[in-house]
């Protein structure tokens, strides 16, 4: 597949479009695509919220997202640059710019907080600020300031495995603070939490993205938390976007067809959908105002 | 949807009981030709030995005298062991850190580094020298090892250092490689995803999932070469081992029996030193 379409286009619209994806795909061996040409434009500040039932795809999408793994096909634009011609230290670069948030947080149980905030600044560090900050931690007060902005001033010095997975989560959040990248992901970032804590923590997440002007893609399984709180939704089944709405403007239909349309619509299965002269896939649903950029500038 | 009771991704083994029977021919053979012979244990002779030997243990000798000459000693043996610890923790880790797979090309700092083909030989090269010398320094037992640097060096303590070094400079290097290979990827993609040096990200991410599992595994092998230097004193290698085949070479076996004390004492203190290492830590 030509990438040269994708490349002229992101020459054209760099200043609002922070995240260009061309034609995404990944797959893993032979198995089914587990991302299949996903096509999006994500202008600055905006918060997306990705939903869609599990083993959509949106992990591995998410990984792609933040580099941490190179599609099969199609193109990652980051800022006006594509990402597969990056050099080691562009990409690194580029990766500082990124910050994650997983839904197992992937923190490292045996440091202690502090340490898990700081590494947000190793993508900044040059390495031998980074080992003196094992021993002797460097910017100390910045670490503070994110923990306590993520309720958790108390934890600075806690090893974090002695954390529940709430306030692991929270550590996860601090340290995206103090990473300052300018596009934040998170993936099911509140998957293992119980409801009240989940909003609490995407209230946390959007209010504090909001403040700093970051843009912020997150993938949620709850729907109710990604229509109140995100200004765009994003479907996601079978690793392909089926609808790309404001909030107010997805339908319950968009979602039961989302989330197993088999089950709702009483056992017909997606394999009829494709044997069927209608279209396996409806085109996604794409609200006009969310076309590409590039035609409004 | 059809449950089908053959799963083709792992289909049935053609003789389930193939690997049992492969077990119970190795054992047999193993007893045929070892001439294992468990009733020699309790013939008359071997009996009449064995009860001379353990007799003359009874009473052990612990008189001032002979405790005050066998601290030296021991003392070796202890520095003896902590030495060859030393130097053979600095061979496992310059040892395992080519010869883990995960540092070297596969796994999550390495998608990049992949495309490269150039860089994949310079991985895969120093890969396979680290594990083929890892390899030769365990095959070669830590008695020979002793052997040999007792002809280098001459007698005395040093050449049981070197001998402790380098055989359990293969073992530990290899547990350590294996320790590295085994630390949870997720953080360091987390890490990595940070924008943070391939350094960093050891140091961050590695290095703390490693750290308690290689150090409780040190410990154990210290009280190991505690051991160890007890036999490397039979080839000349000093310490508690020396004493030991000098006492039964002149049938001092009561001597012998101190001085089996001292090092089950000394193994007793090495396991509950580590014991609390390891509990804090946990």
């Amino acid at each position: 597949m030509s990438q040269a379409p994708a490349t002229s286009q992101a020459m054209s619209g760099t200043t609002a479009c922070i995240l260009r994806l061309h034609l995404l795909s990944k797959r893993f061996g032979s198995q089914q695509a587990a991302v299949q040409g996903i096509t999006l434009n994500v202008r600055r500040g905006e918060t997306i919220a990705v939903i869609g039932p599990s083993g959509a795809g949106k992990t591995t999408l998410f990984r792609m997202l933040n580099l941490s793994l190179p599609p099969t096909s199609g193109s990652i634009i980051f800022a006006g640059s594509p990402v597969a011609s990056l050099g080691p230290k562009q990409l690194r670069a580029v990766r500082r710019r990124i910050g994650s948030i997983y839904q197992q947080h992937h923190l490292v149980g045996r440091l202690r907080v502090l340490h898990n905030v700081l590494s947000g600044r190793l993508g900044r560090w040059p390495t031998w600020r980074a080992l003196l900050s094992l021993v002797y931690p460097l910017d100390l007060g910045d670490a503070a300031a994110a923990l306590r902005a993520v309720g958790l001033a108390d934890k600075l010095y806690e090893r974090t495995d002695h954390l529940s997975g709430g306030q692991q989560q929270r550590v996860a959040l601090a340290r995206v603070l103090l990473q300052d990248a300018d596009l934040i992901l998170a993936d099911e970032p509140v998957a293992s939490v119980d409801p009240q804590l989940a909003d609490e923590i995407v209230e946390l997440l959007v209010t504090l993205g909001r403040e700093a002007g970051k843009t912020l893609i997150v993938s949620l399984h709850h729907v109710g938390l990604a229509l109140r709180y995100f200004s765009r939704v994003l479907g996601l089944r079978d690793g392909e976007i089926t609808f790309d709405c404001r909030p107010d403007e997805v339908t319950p239909l968009m979602l039961a067809e989302l989330y197993g349309g088999d089950r709702v619509f009483g056992g017909r299965s997606r394999q009829a959908d494709h044997a069927s002269a209608a279209p396996a896939m409806p085109l996604p649903t794409t609200c006009l105002h969310f076309q590409p950029p590039a035609t409004a500038t | 949807m059809s449950s089908a009771p053959l799963d083709p991704q792992h289909p049935r083994q053609p003789l389930p009981y193939l690997k049992l029977l492969l077990a119970l021919v190795a054992f047999g053979a193993a007893w045929r030709l070892t001439e294992m012979q468990p009733s020699a244990l309790f013939a008359a002779e071997g009996r009449r030995n064995m009860l001379a030997f353990i007799g003359g243990m009874f009473p052990p000798d612990l008189s001032v005298d002979f405790l005050q000459r066998m601290l030296g000693p021991l003392l070796t043996t202890i520095q003896l062991s902590i030495a060859g610890m030393v130097l053979a923790i600095l061979i496992g880790l310059a040892l395992a850190l080519p010869a883990a797979r995960t540092l070297r090309f596969a796994g999550v700092l390495h998608e990049v580094a992949l495309r490269r083909r150039r860089r994949w030989l310079l991985a895969v090269l120093p890969y396979a020298g680290a594990r083929g010398l890892l390899n030769l320094l365990r095959a070669v037992p830590e008695l020979v090892w002793a052997l040999i640097f007792v002809r280098a060096v001459g007698l005395g303590a040093f050449p049981g250092v070197l001998a402790i070094g380098v055989a359990y400079g293969g073992i530990l290097g290899k547990i350590y490689a294996e320790i590295i290979e085994g630390v949870a990827p997720q953080p360091l993609e987390t890490l990595q995803s940070t924008g943070a040096g391939k350094l960093a990200v050891f140091c961050y991410g590695i290095v703390p999932q490693a750290l308690p599992h290689a150090v409780s595994y040190t410990l154990y092998r210290w009280e190991c070469a505690i051991r160890a230097s007890a036999v490397l004193g039979f080839v000349g290698a000093g310490g508690i081992g020396q004493e030991i085949e000098l006492s039964m070479r002149m049938f001092n076996f009561h001597e012998v029996m101190t001085l089996l004390m001292m090092v089950f004492g000394l193994v007793a203190i090495t396991d509950l030193i580590s014991a609390a290492v390891r509990r804090r830590l946990r």
